[in-house]
């Protein structure tokens, strides 16, 4: 006894020696506690840091309120929206699309940003990272995931190619983040910000397309918001401009926050569940302690102890196992929590305040930490401490009992004649504890289903993006900034090799308008010729588009958000070019669940009613080679083959783009997911190691039984590392089975997040075939150490004689 | 439980026990405990030795040293060519699943394997009985012991004294020279115990070497010998069975203070009208008292006792003794002899036999 030992009274000296005595045992407990309350701190810290740094970000961004979408415009019309009852202020921001040749060589596409206000003031703040805060005349400030990707910064100049093919040298003044365009910036991330001084040095005239408006009041309400936009329009109206596009955003919200909040409700769904994992491991391995303590108990009962003081006694023990946890589990979920906001915030971009402390997160890992293990522990000590003083002495000196009586498994494996002893012992020691084995499984198969279903998942996503890229097949997309003749086009994209198809495509803006045919939304029109092969629609209600259709409309989804009560056969009056009619809506298709408002009518309808006479702006062209290396390849050759001859050419971009970008999203988001299947998996392993701990420190005594009939080593080995192998295995086979319905909620409540949308589940072998090696490698692991010491026994120990 | 006389046996003859000086400490809070002090010991083909001793005089640690369960701190013990306690913990265990049948007080019988199971596994592991022959091996050694009707139970299902044969069944098993039984019926009523007794008997008429651990002095006594331990310390056979009113440790002061002496054939060992220095204990051979006045004599065999009373009384022999044949004879130191006689019923006893004439 140490001497500070002295000081404590005999029964609180006991619970100290419990902690300290058997540190594997008590290793295993708080390892138990501490993994679900460290997963509670990651996700809980998390839910708190990345909403209200995302949507700090967002605030301190002064972010527009409301985006418009219309013809080319001056100052003039900035000046008068500013003038405008209720805004605050106005900015004009002009895209100039330009190309820049990267370190590597290759040329790729640059957006350049130019506004009026200066950055300090501006609408949609930047933050600067390193370098000049403002760009001067000719030079550029560039956003951090394109300085990220080629390895940019101050003082680097790039070779710009401008839209006539001249080149420009411009230099990189400084680097800063967009703070504001949220994921939507990864489908369009090469960006700079320019001087409204710079436009015409980069041979493009001097005008804005783009409105940004902040309201002078109420920029958190949704109705405020809308009656300046309304004031907005009517500036615009006045003035002749029509609105192609119009977007409102409260300021307080970041766009992305929706879909962020489903993820992290999904990781909270896990992270309860891993809780409740946890809590029946701990359930789990006090059962086995008090088990083992049954003859102290008998002892402390004959010498005078009540019951509820050996359940005062054991509930202290379960405390200072639940304070030991928290000691751990405490600083590393804070940790984890952090890592975890920092990982989403690359991801949306926007920066993070720094590390912080939760307590929200602290308090609710303190109230797990401490409630879940009583609550686990309750129920074992009260049946322990209940024991009568004549079974809690006698219970133990003996070798384990098994029933006299075979059970059901039992009676099965006794009739497989053809195993040997040794593997019989470990088949039937496996299911030998049986509440145990089922709380072993439950923690291992949850973990493997979880973590199956995440790959399922991805899987799901993926086809989903697929089916929905399916609107936009095409290799490479050719955009003009204005109409070419259908026959010219075609003849030059045919005359480049491996080109298999050229199909025109009218696409144009139209207005919605009420009944008084005022103005109340925007929406994309695109016409593909009917029946193209580059668009495979999932029609939800009514039908495609056909041939001899006249103002029919298949409509995206968002008009079911935005038009309540919409369903096919309806009419919507729309003003297309100059040109108002009633238009028929035929069907509904599902999209992203983005809300922009989207409809198809076919080309030849379409491209009348634009007022294009065998003429298209843009065109889609299909190859043999589907590879993104193929369709840049081509895409390049389109590009230059067509500003060789003097096309105002929009783009030329390669149709995988889009695509790869979203699978990579969608890789990112199953990131988190695999995160939190391994830390399901961590507990079912953890469980699994105790599982058969306990299984070895119970039967030690056989053990030595065994050595003492001529076990070696290795055969001690191999006995408790088949037992492990075989949990592992019946875990894997139902986890594989849940794995089924786990997928389809999961994919379900991620793909409604953010497509708005169920989704078709598929599944892959990939995740099983991991999975199971996983396990495997979690057995034989989980196992290593209880076999180890079970082979180091020595039979004097385990059978003590004397 | 029916027990039948004859066990099949391929007889192993020829392998000898030795243990040499073996010491064996324990540490302990308080210190280290000694609880073997140089014990020398040797058990040959055939015998059924009986190890008995008082609860803390070593009997199991003794028997751990043999069965290579423990390690001696010194000393050496020798089975066959084999010295055990060099052998590593995994290749003891090996080793002893070829050599030694070892029988518990509580059975240990594995809760999850049947009987035959259980029988079985101690050839699966040595792998010595080939794979098709094991079976039927079992079988047949559950038959001998009498467990024929129950070889598909598990041992929760059968009795104490059944799960008891069966663990000997296991013994068995593969054979093995020695078999090692410690407290075999401890947990027994007496009437199983007998019998379990009965099995370990026709094992030694085989030519086995059988040890048994027991506190029945009784059953003890169905033993060809028995090796009695004191606070760990072997005390001399002769001095046990020729003394058996003194206690344990009377008996090991005994052997402390006395010395052999070797006689050959008609060598004298004492005179009519000598002083003796001590009381004499007869451990093998045969010698011849002479009375002095009568001139008749009076053979004794091993284990009697001579010059108690001449000792006790202060007077000098009033007999010749001589050896018959070559003889050993301890001299029991007189001194410590009185000092035994005046704590223990010793004088009463040897009063109440006329055989001892000096």
């Amino acid at each position: 006894m140490k001497p500070w030992q002295s000081y404590l009274r005999p029964s609180w000296r006991k619970v100290l020696s419990d902690l300290i005595g058997n540190r594997t045992r008590t290793l295993l407990v708080v390892a138990s506690i501490a993994v679900g309350v460290f997963a509670v701190g990651m996700i809980a810290g998390s839910y708190y840091i990345i909403p209200s740094d995302m949507n700090d970000s967002y605030s301190s961004a002064n972010p527009a309120n409301i985006q418009i979408q219309t013809r080319p415009f001056d100052e003039n019309l900035i000046r008068a929206v500013e003038r405008t009852r209720g805004v605050s202020s106005a900015d004009g921001e002009r895209t100039v699309s330009v190309r820049m040749k990267t370190p590597d060589g290759d040329w790729v596409s640059l957006s350049l940003i130019a506004r009026t206000q200066p950055f300090a003031e501006r609408i949609d703040l930047v933050k600067p990272l390193s370098g000049a805060v403002e760009p001067g005349k000719n030079e550029l400030i560039l956003e951090k995931r394109t300085a990220e990707k080629y390895s940019l910064g101050p003082g680097d100049v790039l070779e710009l190619k401008l839209e006539d093919d001249s080149i420009r040298r411009m230099k990189i003044a400084g680097t800063a983040q967009d703070l504001t365009s949220g994921i939507g910036g990864m489908f369009n991330n090469t960006k700079g910000y320019i001087s409204d001084e710079s436009i015409e040095w980069l041979h493009e005239p001097y005008y804005f397309s783009r409105l940004l408006v902040r309201v002078a009041e109420g920029d958190n309400d949704p109705a405020a918001i809308q009656a300046v936009a309304d004031n907005v329009k009517d500036t615009l109206a006045k003035d002749g401009y029509e609105i192609y596009q119009i977007q409102k955003n409260p300021t307080n919200v970041h766009p992305m926050e929706s879909i962020l909040q489903a993820i992290i409700q999904v990781l909270l769904y896990l992270g309860v569940l891993i809780v409740f994992l946890s809590g029946s491991l701990i359930s789990n391995t006090l059962t086995a302690l008090l088990n083992q303590h049954l003859p102290q108990i008998g002892v402390m009962k004959l010498v005078g102890a009540q019951r509820r003081q050996i359940i005062r006694l054991y509930l202290a023990l379960i405390l200072s196992f639940g304070l030991l946890s928290l000691v751990i589990a405490i600083p590393l979920g804070s940790w984890a929590a952090y890592a975890l906001s920092d990982f989403a915030a690359g991801l949306i971009n926007f920066p993070l305040r720094g590390f912080r402390i939760v307590p929200q997160a602290i308090l609710i890992q303190i109230a797990i930490g401490l409630f879940v293990p009583l609550l686990a522990g309750i129920w074992p000590v009260v049946r322990g401490a209940g024991v009568t003083v004549d079974s809690a002495i006698s219970g133990g000196s003996h070798m384990q009992e098994a029933p006299a009586q075979k059970s059901l498994v039992d009676q099965g494996l006794g009739r497989l004649r053809s195993l040997s002893r040794p593997l019989l012992i470990s088949v039937r020691n496996t299911f030998r504890r049986k509440g145990r084995l089922v709380l072993t499984l439950l923690t291992l198969t949850l973990g493997g289903a979880i973590f199956i279903s995440v790959f399922n998942v991805q899987v799901s996503l993926n086809h989903k993006i697929e089916q929905i890229t399916k609107y936009f097949s095409a290799d490479v997309n050719l955009d003009f900034n204005r109409p070419y003749p259908i026959h010219q086009v075609t003849a030059l994209v045919r005359g480049v090799d491996e080109v298999v198809s050229v199909e025109p495509w009218a696409i144009g803006q139209a207005n919605v308008l009420n009944e008084k045919d005022e103005v109340v939304d925007s929406l994309t029109l695109l016409g593909p010729p009917a029946n193209s092969p580059l668009v495979t629609p999932i029609i939800t209600e009514g039908r495609w588009i056909q041939a001899d259709d006249k103002n029919a409309l298949t409509v995206n989804e968002a008009f079911m958000r935005k038009v309540p009560g919409l369903k096919v056969g309806d009419t919507i009056r729309l003003k297309v070019g100059t040109r108002k009619a009633d238009w028929t809506v035929v069907g509904i298709f599902q999209f992203t669940g983005i809300n922009d408002l989207i409809a198809y009518s076919h080309y030849d309808h379409l491209a009348r009613t634009l007022n294009y006479t065998a003429s298209a702006a843009a065109y889609r062209i299909t190859t043999l080679d589907h590879s993104l290396e193929g369709q840049t390849r081509l895409a390049q050759q389109i590009d230059a083959r067509f500003r060789a001859r003097g096309y105002d050419i929009n783009s030329v971009e390669a149709g995988a783009t889009i695509t790869n970008s979203v699978t990579e999203y969608i890789g990112v988001l199953t990131a988190f997911l695999v995160v939190m299947a391994l830390l399901t998996a961590s507990v079912g392993s953890i469980g699994m190691a105790g599982t058969l701990s306990m299984n070895v420190m119970e039967r030690t005594r056989e053990i030595g039984v065994l050595r003492a009939i001529g076990a070696y080593d290795t055969m001690i080995l191999r006995l408790v590392l088949v037992e492990g192998l075989l949990i592992g295995l019946i875990s894997f086979v139902l986890g594989a089975l849940l794995s089924f319905p786990i997928t389809h909620v999961l994919a379900d409540v991620i793909s409604m997040a953010i497509f708005s949308a169920p989704a078709q589940t598929a599944f892959t072998l990939q995740g099983f075939v991991i999975w199971l090696g996983v396990v495997i490698l979690l057995s034989v692991g989980a196992s290593l150490i209880p076999a180890r010491n079970a082979s180091r026994m020595t039979i004097r120990e385990v059978l003590a004689y004397e | 439980m029916a027990v039948t006389s004859a066990l099949p046996q391929v007889p192993h003859m020829g392998e000898s026990i030795r243990m040499r000086k073996i010491v064996k400490k324990f540490k302990t809070v308080a210190g280290d405990v000694t609880v073997l002090k140089g014990v020398d010991a040797e058990f040959h083909p055939g015998e059924f030795v009986g190890v008995v001793g008082k609860s803390g005089s070593g009997k199991s640690t003794l028997v751990n040293m043999l069965t290579g369960i423990d390690k001696p701190t010194s000393g050496e013990v020798q089975i066959g060519d084999t010295l055990v306690h060099k052998l590593s913990e995994s290749d003891r265990s090996r080793w002893r699943g070829l050599n030694l049948g070892i029988v518990f007080q509580f059975y240990q019988l594995l809760p999850v394997l049947s009987l035959l199971e259980n029988t079985m596994l101690p050839m699966d592991i040595a792998g010595k009985i080939p794979p098709t022959e094991r079976e039927s091996r079992a079988l047949d050694l559950l038959r001998q012991v009498g467990l024929e009707h129950d070889v598909h139970k598990l041992p929760a299902a059968v009795s104490g004294g059944q799960q008891q044969a069966a663990a000997i069944a296991r013994a068995l098993a593969n054979d093995p020279p020695f078999i090692i039984a410690d407290e075999p019926t401890g947990n027994l009523d007496s009437r199983t115990a007998e019998s379990i007794f009965g099995i370990f008997e026709g094992l030694a008429a085989q030519g086995k070497t059988i040890l048994v651990v027991t506190h029945d002095p009784q059953l003890a006594q169905r033993t060809s010998r028995t090796l009695l331990l004191c606070d760990g310390e072997v005390i001399h056979p002769a001095v046990a069975a020729a003394l058996p009113w003194l206690s344990h440790p009377q008996m090991l002061r005994a052997t402390h203070h006395s010395r052999p002496i070797h006689l050959d054939a008609g060598q004298s060992l004492a005179k009519t009208g000598e002083t003796l220095e001590g009381v004499f204990v007869i451990v093998s051979g045969t010698l011849e008292q002479t009375h002095a006045d009568s001139g008749e004599p009076l053979r004794l065999g091993a284990n009697r006792i001579l010059g108690h009373n001449a000792f006790l009384m202060g007077r000098p022999a009033r007999a010749e003794v001589a050896a018959v044949e070559p003889s050993e004879v301890l001299l029991l130191d007189g001194a410590v002899y009185q000092d035994l006689a005046a704590h223990s019923s010793l004088r009463a006893e040897l009063a109440k036999t006329g055989e001892d004439w000096l």
